[in-house]
């Protein structure tokens, strides 16, 4: 019995090893990743970036790199493209890598572009390119850059310039939107940081890479909360195959063990006789799950290192907490296992009926080891909380699952004779179908809500924009050139120019903006950087007044924003500008359309108020598509201005969507093949019951054609999981819809794949079928 | 099952005939303690066994008690040597084990592994594992129920003659009359719940 059985508990066991593997390997290495390449990332220890440049003399004692940031458009071969334009200093970067297809650094009047923007527009080594009021020639592409997981929201190509030649481009100006960054490196970073706090303007921001990476932390705080959920659903989904496999050892154990006592066995000698075969079995799994890992991590890294940032995985943490799960979960459940078999009477265990282990016990467990494993990087709270929901949800599942077969069961007596068979093994196995349908469904509805916001997200957005929504923006626009440009090109001819100038909220009601208390999001973006701000005596369009009087000598505050700050009309905000502290009351709150795809504002000043700072202008335009070649012409005669085109950030936003999705789709992909092998053991354990069963029905003349009893079942709890997976998706796009104020829809496409994905698995199992008879 | 008072003596074979459901295998438990009447009280070897906890009886059973199945339980991925060692004293050797297979025709057979074994011989091996113990008394619960005629026989042969060379009290069920008839005594349940 045990030699039968070793093979199939060690399969089990090892793909439950492997699964724990798979599920800690993302979540738990992006935020390790984080800490561990900070400073890779970031360029530096510390970082400022400040709209003015930095007196270095703070700094002599450092390693120390400048690097100004900014949007242009480039022209090439009589095409304009929007461009993320960098000037770097020799020594940049102080950490990481940027590489070039260059062995030397960028030369004079020389730039090196991204290589996949190179590739994609067909530029090659010695070419010429505009940037500004010059031509560069192109010497190098760009093949890795560090930095750029940091800059990731700078939806446009990047292209590298020599730190002395910006003067050279003409696009440095009083009112150019650009970024100057400093990275330094050294000992005691921190002193210096203290120091720079101090000297400061408010308006510069000081990037502490260990402490936080800003923006790009939360998306990754964001990506491993939503990757909970299907881990949480894996880290069950590996216990339960555990414990199938378990199971079905212990029931056939269980006459062994039963005949033991009967003979007069004592309880060690007993316990040794179960649990020797599982120890040697878990050893050999620790072992080779452990090379299995080491290669696996081995591998992944050698594609890891294609990426154009540096990114691997780290070995011996994850293979090591990989280890303690499974010894936790393996221990706890094979302890409860034996416990069960141990304490059940000897002769329940002679009638081969042990006392089954409690499957709420069991998810239980799995729970507690998911906490465990999170809670080393993760508040106990908010796991709690969210372990107690998913709790809540699969009750809620099961309950709704078990009610249905329970009807069934009554429907089915009125059809003939298949619908009895189908009955019986409904009734001998309803409590193990009901959690395989649970899983099932649960993993399945995820992958439909994964499908459906990876297809709809953007989708639905854009359906929201009306019929004329602008498809581009006009920046750095200077004053003299808004006449002219109205007047050369006739799409902007209606467009309204408005004035902008850049400027940092940095106190509400004279309190740091940071740290004030009625502010729900404290960390919000728009207290962390440049916002732009502008100055009208009149309304925009799709700008609605709802308190408050306009116009008047205050700000006019938008009503979202207010929301998310904590902000109410007569709060005193003061702004930095220029390096000037400028503070008004708020005087009346808008109504903004954000979703018209115009120019709008946060805050709107009084003219008078702003009047005396250089400002440049800012539109909002519909490009028709016959126009597209006027980009060119107008890099052209107005080097500075620049278009934002905004398919280019949809269409960025839509590759961050799908890499997001990818990666969940990938974790729901592993869960759900396991969560197929654990309904396949399932099926696999009755195969002998059911072998019986045939062999009764032949004897009996049955055509077993004519009663495919294995497959009936089989195809029914499928049916039924897909079913309920379609039922809950619904029902979840119905409240995403209700609560977000989104329009999804079921998209009946996301059924054929999860189809595809049942067939697979019917069609597999019933080769398997074949064989009873 | 409701059985009345049921004496066996010291050294005593006897045999226990009644229909099937009659209760014959649950009242074979209750001398051996798998399982606990649910009134009244079991006295084996001067102690009531039924007040004895699970692993108590366990314990009484290793020292006191043979079991021999119809289904022979034995250990199918074991040896039939390796099934024998399984239940020998802590302080017997491994030449006990190989005495009592040869005692039961098995010298050939030591080192195969049961499922290859046809009937009669797991049933050897099953009597041999229950008597390597050298129990005080041999509870067997018809130990030829799977077999046929002619192999029946011979495993009776054995089983008797067994008892001529170990002193021990014998309860045997069984529904063949002739096998009965061997026994010093025989009771049907009919009598016994009567």
């Amino acid at each position: 019995m045990i030699k039968q059985n070793a093979s199939r508990l060690f399969w089990a066991f090892l793909l439950s090893f492997m699964l724990l593997l798979a599920l800690d390997a993302v979540p738990s290495q992006l935020v390790e990743m984080k800490s561990r390449y900070a400073s890779t990332w970031a360029g530096g220890d510390l970082v400022v970036k400040s709209p003015r440049h930095l007196d270095l003399d703070l700094m002599s004692q450092y390693q120390v790199s400048k690097s100004i940031k900014m949007s242009s458009m480039m022209l090439a071969d009589d095409t304009a493209h929007l461009v993320h334009l960098q000037f770097i200093e020799d020594n940049y970067p102080l950490y990481g890598q940027l590489k070039s297809s260059s062995d030397v650094p960028i030369p004079q009047g020389g730039v090196w572009v991204s290589e996949r923007f190179a590739q994609q527009i067909g530029l090659r080594e010695g070419d010429q390119v505009a940037i500004g009021d010059q031509e560069w020639s192109v010497a190098g592409f760009v093949t890795k850059q560090d930095e750029q997981i940091f800059d990731f929201e700078a939806f446009s190509p990047s292209v590298f310039m020599r730190y002395d030649d910006q003067e050279l481009t003409g696009l440095i100006t009083p009112t150019s939107r650009l970024s100057i960054y400093t990275y330094i490196a050294g000992p005691e970073v921190m002193a210096l940081s203290a120091k720079l706090e101090a000297t400061l303007s408010k308006d510069a921001r000081i990037i502490k890479p260990q402490e936080s990476l800003g923006r790009i932390e939360r998306i990754i705080s964001q990506v491993v909360d939503l990757l909970w959920a299907v881990r949480l659903v894996g880290y069950l989904m590996a216990g339960f195959l555990f414990h199938l496999a378990l199971e079905g050892y212990f029931h056939y154990l269980a006459q062994d063990v039963g005949t033991l006592m009967a003979l007069g066995v004592r309880k060690a000698k007993r316990l040794r006789y179960i649990t020797q075969p599982l120890l040697q079995v878990n050893l050999l799994v620790v072992t080779l799950g452990v090379v299995l890992s080491i290669v696996s991590i081995y591998g992944l890294n050698q594609a890891l290192a294609l990426l154009p940032m540096t990114l691997t995985l780290e070995m011996m943490p994850l293979v090591i907490r990989t280890l303690v799960t499974y010894v936790l979960m393996a221990s706890a459940l094979v302890f409860l296992h034996c416990n069960s078999v141990l304490n059940t009477p000897v002769i329940n265990l002679m009638r081969q009926h042990p006392r089954s282990i409690n499957y709420l016990l069991m998810f239980l467990v799995c729970s507690g080891i998911a906490i465990y494993t999170q809670v080393v990087s993760w508040d106990i709270t908010g796991v709690s909380i969210q372990i107690l929901s998913l709790a809540v949800i699969c009750l809620f599942v099961y309950m709704l699952i078990y009610g249905l077969i329970y009807l069934c069961r009554y429907g089915l007596k009125l059809g003939g004779t298949r619908a009895y068979m189908l009955l019986n093994g409904l009734r001998l196995y309803g409590y193990e179908y009901t959690f395989v349908v649970m899983f099932l469904s649960v993993i399945l509805t995820l992958g439909v809500f994964v499908w459906h916001a990876q297809t709809q997200l953007i989708s639905s957005w854009q359906a929201t924009f009306p019929d004329n929504a602008s498809n581009g923006f006009l920046i750095g626009v200077q004053e003299r050139e808004v006449s002219g440009l109205k007047a050369q090109f006739s799409w902007l001819n209606e467009a309204d120019f408005y004035p902008i100038i850049k400027g940092r909220l940095i106190d509400i009601n004279d309190q740091d903006a940071n740290s004030y208390e009625q502010g729900r999001l404290k960390d919000h973006e728009a207290l962390n950087r440049q916002l732009n701000l502008t100055m009208l005596s009149y309304l925009p369009p799709n700008n609605e007044i709802i308190e408050g009087t306009w116009p008047s000598e205050g700000l006019s505050a938008d009503s979202g924003i207010m929301n998310r700050l904590g902000l109410k009309l007569g709060d005193r905000l003061t702004f930095l500008l220029y390096g000037e502290e400028v503070s008004l009351p708020i005087t009346s709150v808008r109504q903004v359309d954000w979703r018209s795809m115009r120019a709008n504002f946060y805050f709107i000043f009084p003219v008078s108020a702003l009047e005396q700072y250089p400002a440049s202008y800012m539109a909002s335009a519909y490009l028709p598509p016959e126009h597209r070649d006027d980009l060119a012409l107008m890099q052209q005669i107005y080097p500075g201005v620049t278009y934002l085109d905004v398919a280019l950030f949809i269409e960025e936003a839509r590759q961050f969507v799908d890499y997001i999705a990818a990666s969940m789709t990938g974790m729901i992909g592993i869960v759900s093949i396991f969560g197929l092998l654990a309904f396949m053991m399932i099926f696999q354990r009755q195969h002998q019951q059911k072998k019986r069963q045939m062999k009764a029905m032949k004897k009996l003349g049955l055509d077993l054609r004519q009663y495919p009893v294995v497959q009936d079942e089989r195809r029914f709890l499928t049916v039924l999981a897909a079913m309920l997976s379609i039922l809950l998706s619904v029902l979840i796009i119905y409240m995403m819809n209700g609560l977000l104020t989104v329009s999804w829809y079921f998209d009946v496409n996301s059924i054929f794949v999860m189809l595809l994905m049942l067939v697979t698995a019917l069609s597999i199992d019933a080769l398997r079928a074949r064989q009873l008879k | 099952m409701n059985c009345q008072a049921l004496q066996v003596a010291e050294h005593e074979h006897l045999a226990i005939t009644g229909p099937s459901g009659s209760g014959k295998t649950t009242l074979l438990n209750m001398i051996s303690g798998i399982d606990v009447p649910t009134h009244g009280h079991v006295t084996v070897l001067g102690q009531n066994i039924s007040q004895l906890t699970e692993e108590q009886r366990v314990a009484f059973r290793d020292q006191y008690v043979g079991l021999i199945f119809q289904d022979f339980c034995l250990f199918s991925g074991l040896t039939a040597l390796e099934n024998v060692a399984l239940f020998k004293p802590d302080h017997s050797t491994l030449d006990e084990c190989y005495k009592m297979l040869d005692a039961v025709g098995m010298s050939q057979r030591y080192d195969v592994e049961v499922r290859h074994l046809s009937g009669g011989e797991k049933q050897r091996v099953g009597i041999a594992r229950a008597m390597v113990k050298k129990p005080k008394i041999l509870l067997a619960d018809e130990p030829t129920a799977q077999l046929d005629t002619k192999t029946a026989q011979s495993v009776m042969d054995l089983l008797f003659h067994l008892r001529q060379t170990q002193a021990m009290t014998m309860v045997m069920i069984t529904h063949d009359i002739r096998v009965a008839e061997r026994c010093d005594r025989m009771v049907s349940m009919e009598s016994l719940s009567s």
